[in-house]
């Protein structure tokens, strides 16, 4: 009786070290897995990607703003360009035209990004 | 009856983080299954990270190329829009490959900056001022624009080309833009635009 009692603990005890050792391998792996890819994802260089949320901002802060809220204005972004971010900050330079009722008119617009936000606008009627 | 409450207590506790443990343990337990799988992952997120880098690395490089480039011309530029000579610019930089539209594009603007500084200060002077000082007005005027000249950068990525302009800001919102476009650190176009500012 006393026998398998002991068997039974000795059994007991070696189940739940495995179960330890093995509990102890899944985590550790998971928890190195998200380690490496958040170290992958951290190493991706976002200028671009960035430039690029930024530049989609722009274009559809221009569209709305260029059509005044009348659906009869249709507005065009002829080119758009961009400077370098730096301390956050990054201007861009839209060239773009809007028809409103065979009306057509030509624009620049200057717009300024901070840390993804528009923090400024201005806005030229090309004279030629 | 108050130890039964604490124990009753104590053992839902335990079923409650069990039940989280177990969930967090099924999750890191699916990741250990597909361990293959995960590393096809990582080692395909490491290839386009290091393709995405690549082509940032390429993108910011021939930006500043072309930025060194047209730091080069900018000082001759600006130098022609700061002195009295209106006709002439002498291009001596052997990046431009095409100097005609650079020249005829500054005359063009160093055109309207004098036209504008001798309607401003003929409108400001009366008609009996000495030419002497009308001219001596007129430089002072000139300097006190060209000194607020701001010069922008604007690159685009995709076809490694850079924009160089150089602004100029007029009274009642004018406002004169001298544009030069590089590719490859080489001038390939430039333009002259008046704009006016325009509130919606």
């Amino acid at each position: 009786m006393k026998k398998t009692i002991l068997l039974i603990i000795t059994v007991s005890v070696l189940a739940a070290v495995g179960a330890a050792i093995f509990y102890n391998e899944v985590t550790s792996y998971a928890m190195d897995y998200n380690l490496r890819l958040s170290e992958i994802q951290n190493e991706y260089d976002t200028r671009l990607i960035d430039f690029e949320k930024n530049k989609s901002q722009v274009i559809s802060y221009l569209k709305e703003y260029a059509a005044k809220g009348k659906s009869s204005v249709k507005c065009s972004i002829n080119d758009i360009k961009g400077t370098v971010e730096e301390d956050g900050l990054q201007i861009f330079k839209v060239h773009y035209r809007t028809v409103d009722n065979y009306t057509i008119n030509k624009y620049i617009a200057f717009i300024t990004i901070k840390d993804g936000e528009i923090t400024k606008t201005e806005n030229f009627k090309d004279l030629q | 009856m108050r130890k039964r409450t604490i124990l009753i207590m104590l053992i839902i506790s335990l079923v409650i983080l069990s039940g989280c443990e177990i969930k967090n343990f099924q999750e890191n337990y699916t990741l250990y299954k597909n361990k293959e799988e995960n590393e096809k992952i990582i080692a395909e997120l490491e290839k386009d990270m290091k393709r995405n880098n690549n082509e940032v690395k390429i993108g910011f490089e021939a930006y500043e190329k072309n930025k060194n480039s047209a730091e080069v011309i900018e000082a001759g530029v600006m130098e022609y829009i700061n002195n009295n000579q209106v006709h002439g610019y002498n291009i001596n930089n052997n990046n431009i490959n095409n100097e005609a539209f650079l020249e005829y594009n500054l005359i063009v603007l160093k055109t309207h900056l004098m036209s504008y500084i001798e309607n401003h200060i003929n409108d400001a002077l009366p008609d009996e001022t000495a030419v002497s000082d009308k001219q001596q007005a007129m430089e002072k005027f000139r300097d006190e624009l060209t000194e607020k000249a701001e010069i922008m950068y604007f690159p685009d990525f995709k076809s490694g080309r850079l924009e160089q302009i150089i602004i100029y800001e007029l009274d009642d919102g004018l406002i004169n833009m001298f544009s030069m476009l590089w590719e490859f650190e080489y001038l390939i176009d430039t333009d002259f635009i008046e704009v006016q500012e325009f509130g919606l």
